[in-house]
This record gives C-alpha cells, structure tokens and sequence, in this order.
C-alpha cells in the first residue's frame, strides 16, 4: 500500500510529434499551445493508502495518458508525482513498485501462465520456493490454479484478464494500475469480472488507480471517482456525490444512465425563495436547495436545468405538467425506458414496470401524448453559460 | 456458367499444366543426379540418358570431387560464411527493425526506406565499387564477408522484420518493462521469442541465397585461401577449356542436398512468417 500525491501535473506532446497526437474527431477541444497539444492539464489529487481511485472519462481525455504517468510509461511535462513520499518523476517503471493491467492483457504468448506470472519475479531474483507460494496464491485467488500449465492463446478473454491480474498482483505492488481491463470483455464477462475486482480488492492490500470509460465501472468500483473531460479534471468524490452533486453539465451527463436530462429554463429569485419556470410549467425549488443558492447569491437568470430519468414522473390529470409525444419505448425488465418529445428536445422517463393507478407502463404505446412532473427537490441547476452548478 | 463436366475438365487441365510444369523444373536436377553416377566420359555424349551398367561408375565422380577438389573445405568454409552471416544478420537486422519501430522519427524513416531501397538495387551495380572498398578495408576474408552480407541481407530482413514488429502490442513491452524487463532484457526475452516465425523464415531465405551465391564470394574472397561451394565448382572447369564435368555434377547434388532438406523442413515457417503481419492477429 502506499499513498500517490499527484501536484499540478500535466503532459504536453511536443510540436514536432503533433501530428501523432493531434486532437482526434470528438476531443477537438483539447487545448494546443504553443509547445504542443495539452493532453492533460495541471492534475492534483491525493490518494490515500489502500483507496481505490476511478478515472472516469470519455475516449481521449487523458485518462490513459495520466494513468501511463503515475506507471513512468510516459513522460511528466510539468508537475510531480509521489509514490509514498518519494518523487518518481525521474524512476524507471521497474523502480516504482507498482503493477499494471493492461486493457488487451499484454500476456507473453510464448510463456505458459505460471511462466507469465513467474516472469516479474524472475527479474526481482525472488527465490524458488517464494515465486512458487506467490503464484500458487495468486492464483487460487483468481481461480486460475488450473490453467497455470497453458499459454495465453489457450484462454478465454476472461481468463487472460484473470491471468493479467494475476501477474500484477504477485508481485505485491505499492500500487496497482489498471487501464480499462474490463473493456475487451463481454457485458456478462464484465460484470462477473467486476464484482471479481471489487473481492479482489478486499483480499489484497494495495492502492488501486483504475481508468475506465464506463461510468457503472466508475460507481461500483471507486472510492472516489475522478471525472476527467479534455484532459481537465471536472469533479473529485465519492460515486453518491458526483452522483447527487455533480459539478457541471458534462459531470451530469456523464454520470448515470441513461444520461440526465436538460431543459433551458429560467430560474426566479423571489427573495430566498426560488423556482425554476420552463415551458410556462413552475417549479418551487426545495428549502435545502434555495439555502445553498442564496448563500451563493445567485439571482434570477437563465439556467441549464438537469433532471434524471429516474426523479421524473407521469402527472396525472390537472397536474402542473410538461407534455411531449412518445417517440421510443424501451422494455428494460424491471422498468421501461420512455423517450419523450417535448418541442422537438428528447427527454428520457424512467417508469417500474408495475401497475400504479390503474395505469401499466406497456400500455404507454409510441405515439401517445404523455404529461409528467419532476419534485423541486431533485432538480440540478446549471449556469447556462458556464455550464457550473448553481449550489456548489 | 461453366456445367460440372466442363469444371472438372478445366481442373483436369490445369493439373496437367502444374505436373508438366513441376516436370520441366525437376527435370535438370534430376539430369545432375543421373550424370554424377556415370562415367565423365558420357556426360556429354548422352546427358539425358540413364546410367547404364557401361557408364554407370558409382560414387567415384563424388569421391573425386572430394579427394582431388578439396570439396570438404569449401564445405566448412560456405558453413561458416552461412552460419556467420545469417546470424549476425538475424541479430542486427531484428534489432534495427525493432529500433525503427518502435522509435519513430526521420532518423528511422531514413534508415527504413534506406533499406528497402537496398533491395531494389542490382548486386551487378554495386560489385565493382564494393569489391575495391572491400580489398581497401581488408574484408576479403570469411570474416571480413560476413559484414558484406550484412549489408545486402540487410535490406529484405529489416522489411520483412518491421513488418512483423508493427502487428505485435506494444503493451507487451511496456509489461515487461513494469515487471523489471531493460530494453536489452525485452529484446531478448519477450520481443524475439514473439517474433520466432519471422526470425525462421527471415534464416531460411538469407541461408538459401548465402550458401548458393558464386558471385560476392568469387569477387571478395582471396580464392587461394578460401573457396565456397559455389567457387570450388567452377574451379572445377580447368585452364584449356579442360572441364570435369562428372565432379561438377557430384559437387552440384552433394551442395544442393543440404539446402533443400533445410528448406523442406523449415518451409512451413516460410509462409507463417511472410504472412505474418499480413493481417492482425
């Protein structure tokens, strides 16, 4: 175990490789100065001894690129990096104490699992006696006691990954890395290896630092999660607070599925009193809510008004109500999934699947003209210029 | 739309075109083979008959190429030429592949297009400048030419190996230098092991051209020292248009027998290690 200081780093591609590097389609909007392409900008975070730290993010915004850092795979432009208290800006990878897993396993083909994991160990001249209960453990751990005499091409994905692991963990590692191990797997596969890393997790004693695209990943696995966007950090914290507080629009809409709602609205300032109007439709906003908004001193303005599928209700007659037309209904199991058209924008409706007021969910049919209301309590409220969150 | 019976007469036919065919390229050698049994004497007068009991002589043509040519030494002297080169050239060019991949900048674009430029420059350009620098700088020896080698094999050993190098992740050696691996430690213990198919193949072409070749070696080497093969056989051919030919076509099977059983039981490596790359793994 061990604790990571991470103090304003950030990575630059040079000018002369920018051709290599240059922003792709969907990340135009990383910046480029003059010494190059900023793929990841003045990054701070602490991680405490044993955390388990998510790097969240979209392709391409230098959550690899940061994760290769702390690894010593590539190099730190500015900032510094501190593996329990030592800076290693300037240690080889081998010097760090730390393991990674690779998203496409990166196993030695020519070598036999137990060759694999022995590999690390062999460099490290660990005796005979130690490589072979290291490695024997490992493997009881990810059930892989059995295919210890196989090579990699005898393996299926999730055994490859099972075996990645496995040689990372045997080396005992200060920190362990992971970057995106769960992406070349299968939804069933990924699930059954996800709550594998989180057991995982609980019998080894190591800091994690995991970069995923998937949100759920993100939720299920961290301790605090890391929302990066144009190599930018958007929001450090727990899964609940990003989740309940997201700090801007795209830390909203990231986070959760499906992807939060937005509406433009207005917001009104009535004294300390608040309400949200769109669509001539009113919205009193909760007390604890407009505490926080007059504590900031925000007054009346348009806003970027974020609400979750899953706070939206259908209103029933008289009710005070947006109204749309059904566009698609999608069957989920436990609950169905309603994309409404309200003026042309589509807003998702999260219903359970049971039988409220007479009412089923599957006799809402596509086409069908739907009103629904949303509490003042679960209304996130965005700056519609810069896109922040009003209460934070 | 061809009917079933003209298909398989258009099979029939092209399976004809390849047995005569595979009969035309077969058939010189196995002239060589039937020649080398008789008598020298008839060599010319019925080269294409079959031994028979008035010229058949047995091994004698071989024991004489042996004996009365120093066959033996050329043997020794093409091996260790063949031997030397093909893995100093297996080494370098892996390496110089591995190097030009893995670290791109216009220093290796240059030397990769270098290369690949090497290839298509005809060996009868270049022999009588290299010849003379080779006399200069003192490589007219076994030794001396393996360097040459170097440089002519370099060429389609680099293509070949970059090509290979560019379809293996480079998240394998990036795992082993996590695990402790140095660059030269990788080389060795991760990259060429991946890269075997390649590698034997790469051997196989480069030992095929270098045990055959008459040319290089007959220009570079101090011939009154050290003959190959190749030049022990056309020594055969004496002054005064004097020619031995039942020795010359002993010496040519004895020095065909070991390139072809090489080539067959290592062909397979051929195909996997061309097609390697050809498409991703």
């Amino acid at each position: 175990m061990a604790q990571v200081s991470i103090k304003h780093v950030e990575k630059v591609y040079p000018a002369a490789t920018g051709r290599r590097h240059k922003p792709k389609k969907g990340n135009a909007n990383l910046k480029v100065t003059e010494e190059g392409v900023l793929a990841v900008e003045d990054f701070n975070l602490e991680i405490a001894d044993g955390e388990f730290i998510v790097l969240v993010g979209p392709s391409g915004c230098g959550k690899s690129t940061m994760l290769r850092m702390v690894a010593g795979l590539e190099e730190i432009t500015r900032g510094e990096i501190y593996i329990d208290g030592r800076l290693v800006n300037d240690v080889m990878p081998r010097d760090r104490d730390i393991a990674m897993v690779f998203q496409n396993y990166a196993l030695y083909p020519h070598k036999t699992v137990r060759g694999n994991m022995e590999y690390p160990l062999k460099l490290r001249k660990v005796p005979k006696d130690e490589m072979n209960r290291r490695v024997e453990e490992a493997a009881q751990i990810l059930g892989i006691t059995a295919l210890l005499d196989r090579k990699p091409k005898a393996l299926s994905g999730g055994q490859r990954q099972r075996v990645a692991i496995g040689r990372a963990i045997v080396r005992e590692p200060k920190v362990l890395l992971m970057d995106e191990p769960l992406s070349n797997l299968d939804a069933k596969l990924r699930n059954q290896m996800r709550s594998e890393i989180i057991k995982l997790r609980q019998r080894i004693d190591t800091t994690f630092i995991y970069v995923t695209h998937d949100q759920t990943e993100a939720m299920t696995l961290g301790d605090r999660i890391v929302v990066m966007k144009d190599g930018m950090v958007q929001q450090i914290g727990t899964p609940q607070e990003v989740y309940d507080s997201p700090a801007n629009v795209f830390v909203a809409g990231f986070i959760g599925v499906p992807q939060m709602n937005f509406y433009d609205a207005c917001l009104v300032c009535d004294g300390e009193a608040y309400c949200v109007e769109l669509d001539g439709v009113s919205v009193g906003v909760s007390a604890e809510k407009c505490a926080r908004l007059a504590a900031r001193g925000v007054d009346t303005q348009d806003i970027t008004l974020g609400v979750r599928p899953e706070n939206i209700e259908l209103a029933g007659a008289g009710d005070t109500a947006l109204t749309g037309t059904v566009e698609t209904t999608e069957m989920m199991g436990s609950a169905v999934h309603l994309h409404v058209n309200v003026d042309g924008k589509d807003s998702i409706i999260i219903l359970q699947n049971v039988e409220e007021d007479g009412r089923h969910p599957s006799d809402i049919k596509v086409g069908d003209r739907v009103s629904f209301a949303f509490g003042g309590s679960v209304v996130h409220l965005f700056d519609r210029e810069a896109g922040t969150n009003l209460e934070l | 739309m061809a009917t079933k019976k003209e298909r398989r007469a258009l099979s029939w036919a092209g399976s004809g075109l390849m047995a005569f065919l595979c009969v035309v390229w077969l058939l010189p050698v196995v002239v060589v083979l039937f020649n080398s049994l008789k008598n020298k004497l008839f060599i010319n007068l019925e080269p294409f008959s079959l031994p028979t009991e008035q010229t058949f002589i047995g091994l004698e043509n071989y024991e004489t190429a042996i004996d009365k040519y120093g066959f033996l030494d050329s043997v020794g002297w093409t091996v260790f030429i063949t031997v030397g080169s093909v893995a100093v050239i297996l080494i370098c060019t892996s390496m110089c592949a591995w190097y030009i991949t893995r670290v791109q900048n216009r220093f290796t674009k240059a030397v990769y297009y270098l290369c690949v430029f090497s290839m298509v420059v005809p060996f009868q350009m270049v022999m009588f400048t290299l010849s003379l620098i080779a006399d200069r700088l003192g490589l007219g020896t076994p030794w001396g030419i393996i360097v040459i080698y170097l440089g002519f094999g370099a060429g389609l050993a680099v293509f070949m190996f970059c090509g290979f190098v560019k379809t293996i992740p480079i998240e394998i050696e990036e795992a082993a230098l996590i695990d402790g691996a140095g660059p030269i430690r990788t080389f060795f213990t991760v990259v060429i092991p991946i890269m075997k198919p390649t590698f034997i193949s790469v051997g196989i072409l480069q030992t095929m051209w270098i045990w055959n070749d008459f040319l290089l070696p007959y220009l570079v080497l101090d011939t009154t020292k050290y003959k190959t093969i190749s030049i022990v056989i056309q020594f055969m051919k004496g002054s005064y248009g004097r020619v031995d030919m039942g020795a010359i076509m002993a010496a040519l099977i004895m020095a065909v027998i070991p390139v072809v059983v090489f080539y067959l039981s290592c062909q397979k490596y051929i195909i996997k290690g061309v097609a390697a790359g050809a498409v991703k793994g």
